[in-house]
Parts: C-alpha cells; structure tokens; sequence
C-alpha cells in the first residue's frame, strides 16, 4: 500500500479550479443580470434640460452606479451560496480539508469579483456605444473612458460585498443563531435604528479620498475572508 | 457424536477439495503448477486471502510444494496420497457408523467381525 | 502500529451515545466487513475515520495522523455513503476529469468502462441520477480512487438485484488488482460475506468481536437433541439461544462444549454461519423474537 502525497498549495490550487468551472453558472447570471440593467440604464441615472425658449438642451448622466451595485447585489448572493452547508458538503467527496476548502472557496469569489468588475466596465463602454448608434446622442467622458481607479473602486465594493456574503454563511455554518442575530443587527441599520452609526461606517470609508478607500476595502475583505477559515476550522462537516 | 456441517464445509476446505479433484482428474499435472491465491479468488468469486488458506491446507499435507517466486507446483505422487487419504476418511467414517449402529442394535463385537469377515467372502 | 488505530473512541449527539469506548487496530491489505444492527455505530465511525466528525473523546490515528483537516488522510482515503454529492454544475464527465486532477491513482478508463457497463451516461448529472444509479456511481468513484483506505458505507443501497453481484465483483477485482483497505457496512452479511477476510461486529457503538471470518463461522456450535443429554453436554452453562419444540436446541461457543461426553449419543452437532454468529451476538434475548410471543 503506497501512500500519494499532495502539498497544501497543490490542493488548493487544484480546488480553485475546479471551483471556477463548477460555479461558472454564476457568472452567466450576471451577464443576465446586466442585460436587466441595461434596461433601467438606457435612459441614463440622471437628466438635466436647460432651455432659453430657442434652444433645449438636455443632459443625460450614464455613470457605473447602476452596474456596480446590482453586481454588489450578485457577489453578495453569489459568495452566501458557495459557502452554504450544501456547497461544503461537496468538498468532501474530493482532497480537502477545512482551510483548503475554505481558502479556495475565498480565492474563487476574488478570481468572480475581479472577472464581475470587468464585466461591469465593458457594460457601461457597450451601453454607452449602443446609445450612441440607436439614439444619436453624443456622449462626452467626464473622464478618461478608462479610469483605473474607478476600475480599483469598484473592484474592491464587488470583493467587500462577496466578502460580507462569505462571512455571513459561514457564521450560519457556525450557529444558527449567530447568523441569525447578525441578520437582525443588520437588518436595524436598514430601519434606520443606528443612523448615526452607520453614517460613521461610510465616513470611515469613503471620508479620506479613494486611495484609502481601497486600502480600508481590501483590509477588510481580507478579515471577512480569513475568520471564517479560522471559525471553521473546529467545525464538523457531515454529508447527511 | 457426529458433526454434520449441513454441507457448509468452510470455502477454504471447499477450495483445497476441488484443486484435490482437479489432480485426481488430472487436469493438474503433477510437477505442474497450480492455480496461484490471486486465480482462486476470481475464480470462485472469493476473498483472496481465504483462497490463499485452501493451498495452506494443501501445502501442510504434502499435496503441493513451493518455489520461491514461481508459486506452487502440485508435488510427485500427490494423486495417490489424496487417495489414499480419501479412501482413509471415507473408510474410518463408515466404520465409525458401523460400529455406533452396532450398539444401538446390540450386536457384540465378536458377531460384527464375523459379519465383516462374511461381507468380504461375499465379494 | 496499524494503518488505522482507534483507541477508546467516543461519541455523543447530544444526549444520544453514539459510539462506546470503540478500540480496534487495522494493518495491512484485506477487506473487512463491518457488521451491526440500524444505529450500532457504524456510519457514526466511518464518518470519524474519514475525518468529518471528531471524537467527543479517545483518539484516531489513521496512517499516524489526526484524520480530522489531515490532507494526507484526504488524499488516501474515501468515504462512499449514499448521500455523497458533487458540484451540480459538472456533468459525470467532468466529474471523472476532475477526480483524475486530486487522486494520483484515479484510473479513469476504469471508471468509464464500469459506468458505461451500468448504463450511466457521461452527459448526466449526478443529483438527476436514480438512487441506484447514483450509488453505482458513488462506488465506481470510489474504486476509481484507489485510496489506499477505502470505506463503503452500505455502498448497495438502492441499486437492483442484477447490479449488486456485478459490483460486488468489481470491487473484488479491484481489490485483487489493487490490494488495499477496504471496509464495507452492511446489515446483511450473507451478501457480501465470499468477499470478506475479515469482521468486526459492532453493536451499541463497540467492538463485539473483530475477527477472521474463518474464526467467526468456527465461533459457535447449534446442539440439538433431548433435553437432559444437551444440558450434560454443555455442563449446564448459560447459552446464547435455547429453544424447546420437538427437540430441545441450543447454541454454545464452541471452546465450551465438552468434547470428552459421550460418542455414541444421537445429539446433533452443526456449525453456526457467520451471519447467524452475527445476529446471535448482537440479539437482545436468548430466543429471538420466538421469546416475544411465547411470554
């Protein structure tokens, strides 16, 4: 009986591959999901007529917004599903542990927020070129057409909305009722409970310009990203 | 006392029985070689550690020996000594039976003899 | 030091004890039936064995090492149970490509050839498959693997009448072609009992016995005849069966019955089959369910 021998970085390794492909279904939503928001974007997020009786001009304002935040919507959904109960159960069936799975789980929805950012530029650059062609309206770039730090900037709210999902099925894998106490407290932030809290969160992020921003951002991805590999850790995972 | 397997001899028993048919048919040579443990088990569908106790009991009596790294070859003579054990067993057995039916129906030892001895006139 | 050392393993769900001061070593290539009643422990300990559940108290060590987060475990031993499941969006190929990229050993035409023989197709899912088909599918992964510990977790269930001797012989050719731990469970030992080296009975989450399967058949001795010449017989001990219609009948381990008596007497005296060994072991009362109505 010879016994085979992997090392960590080539199990996960070979777990983020195959994760890639095995959730690739979720990339094909968001294509859809843009589709969608094509149509609410067409007549742009915001307008503005001026007029002096001879001459009406009006501005239409197509920005990122839109896109970035149903994308939010997706990565956070999409990030609570892969680690779901169910989702877990299926590493067992392969050469996992609890931190490579985790892990590897973790670096896919990164690999998904870094391709869903690129989707979301492309979306806005093929909306902006199909209104041009059907419309008639000429579009003038408030900046640079392609903006790398808007492209970081919405990198990293794609990756702290996967990360918040990742973070939040874990603590359900955890305890039911952890997961269930976070959904509530969470849930006061919407009803306006801690309206001053919460305007002290988006200070902190968004207050020091978009270069700190990114740093927060990544930091705390980053914390929602490893406590749950370290939470986790003790937990027992059973097919059924 | 008699004990009766209900024909649920062990397998390996089974096993060291049908390789002794096959000699005695002569489908195993002697000097030839003999099914390996690994043959048996697909074979006769069974573990081949319990095929492997079959040529155990085969090799204790004689009937096979080993090469180192070759397997096991079926020894010279081994036909006439599963006979002779078989005509051995088959023998005490029935005379067993004879003597315990004997008891029962009160016949003494001397009168059994002479039975014995008038059966074999008879032949 | 065995491949696989238990010492006096626990486990509780909740209040409920799951397994009882379970020990028992296992070394060296052979297949092993794990035999017990619904509830006696088995999946509770293979499930431990394979790393998804840690003892509530006692040790594993599996190759030497903790099999709970041990990838050295992972990467050579499996668990087949029938409520496996795999990433749904890969069909059956792509699951078979991907087993080839974490198991060293994954013989990939074996699994297609035996797929292709139970009539699974490639382009199928695994969680749209029968029950049967799906654990046929389950076993061949696990063949396929080659781990050097194989664990079958009542690997048949569902599959039909036809199917079950084939795989039984898969697993059979398998093991020969590539000698390797094997344990399978299964209430129903008669089944599987040609494929068997040995067997460890399991009831209320401990080791009844842990044997050769040689050695279980030979364990037991059924003496029938009348009542006071078998009570003589056994010296009047205390019996694992008794039963008392037309003739007076009991069950003893064989070391204890007294080879000196009597020869002549008709008393008859037969082995007991390893699957009755089993039940009779594991039985709560000394008549079987015979005691229920006779009360």
């Amino acid at each position: 009986m010879s016994l085979t021998h992997k090392t960590f970085p080539q199990v996960v390794l070979t777990q983020v591959k195959w994760k890639v492909m095995a959730y690739s279904q979720a990339l094909i939503t968001l294509l859809i999901l843009q589709i969608v928001m094509y149509y609410f974007n067409y007549s742009g997020s915001g307008m503005s007529t001026r007029g002096n009786g001879l001459l009406s001009l009006q501005t239409h304002f197509y920005s990122l917004d839109g896109f970035v935040i149903s994308t939010c919507l997706w990565s956070f959904v999409t990030a609570y599903l892969i680690q779901t109960k169910d989702y877990r159960k299926t590493n067992l069936s392969i050469v996992s542990n609890r931190v490579t799975g985790n892990i590897a789980n973790a670096l896919v929805l990164v690999f998904y927020s870094f391709i869903a950012t690129i989707i979301v530029h492309m979306s806005l650059y093929i909306l902006v070129a199909f209104i041009q062609l059907v419309k008639g309206i000429t579009m003038f770039p408030d900046v640079s057409l392609f903006n790398f730090l808007h492209f970081l900037v919405s990198f990293c709210l794609i990756l702290l909305a996967a990360s918040s999902g990742y973070f939040l099925s874990s603590l359900f894998n955890l305890s039911k009722i952890l997961g269930g106490l976070f959904v509530i407290f969470f849930g006061l932030f919407l009803f306006r409970v801690f309206d001053e809290q919460l305007l002290t969160i988006m200070r902190f992020y968004f207050e020091a310009g978009y270069l700190l921003f990114i740093v927060k951002a990544l930091i705390t991805a980053s914390l929602f990203f490893t406590l749950p590999v370290v939470f986790l850790n003790r937990k027992e995972v059973v097919r059924g | 006392m008699n004990i009766s397997n209900d024909s649920t001899a062990p397998i390996y028993i089974q096993i060291a029985e049908w390789i002794e048919n096959e000699i005695l048919a002569e489908r195993l040579q002697e000097a030839g070689k003999v099914y390996s443990q690994y043959q048996l088990a697909e074979l006769f569908n069974i573990n081949p550690a319990t095929a492997g106790k079959g040529l155990t009991i085969l090799l204790e009596n004689d009937i096979v020996y080993k090469k180192r790294g070759l397997g096991m070859f079926v020894q010279v003579g081994a036909k006439e000594l599963i006979l002779a054990k078989r005509r051995d067993e088959k023998l005490s057995k029935l005379a067993k039976e004879i003597v315990q039916e004997a008891k029962r129906l009160f016949v003494q030892d001397e009168e059994l003899i002479e039975l014995i001895k008038k059966a074999q006139r008879e032949e | 030091m065995g491949d696989i050392v238990c010492n006096l393993l626990d486990k509780n769900y909740r209040n409920k004890k799951a397994l009882n001061k379970l020990s028992c070593s296992i070394e060296g290539e052979k297949i092993i039936g794990l035999i017990g009643r619904n509830g006696a422990g088995k999946s509770t300990w293979l499930k431990l064995l394979a790393g998804h559940l840690k003892p509530t108290d006692g040790e594993i060590r599996i190759f030497g090492e903790n099999p709970f987060n041990s990838l050295k475990v992972a990467s050579n031993l499996i668990l087949i149970e029938d409520t496996m499941t795999f990433p749904p969006f890969l069909n059956i190929r792509e699951l078979l490509k991907m087993a080839g990229d974490f198991y060293q050993n994954w013989q990939g035409e074996l699994a297609e050839g035996l797929l292709k023989y139970a009539d699974i197709p490639l382009n199928n899912y695994h969680h749209k498959l029968s029950k049967g088909q799906a654990s046929t599918f389950n076993l061949i992964y696990g063949l396929a693997t080659r781990c050097a510990i194989t664990l079958l977790d009542e690997p048949m269930n569902g599959m039909d009448e036809g199917i079950r001797t084939d795989m039984y012989r898969a697993i059979l050719k398998e093991y020969i072609a590539n000698p390797r731990i094997i344990i399978i469970s299964s209430h129903h030992l008669a089944e599987i009992e040609h494929l068997l080296e040995e067997i460890m009975l399991i009831d209320h989450g401990e080791v009844v016995l842990h044997l050769p399967l040689e050695a279980v058949s030979q364990m037991l001795v059924r003496i029938k005849g009348e009542v006071n010449e078998v009570k003589e017989m056994t010296g009047y001990q205390d019996v694992l069966y008794e039963k008392q219609d037309v003739s007076y009948e009991v069950i003893i381990e064989r070391n204890k019955l007294d080879e000196t008596y009597d020869k002549q007497s008709k008393t008859l005296i037969q082995s007991v089959s390893a699957t009755e060994v089993c039940k009779l072991l594991t039985n709560k009362s000394k008549g079987g369910i015979d005691d229920v109505f006779n009360s």
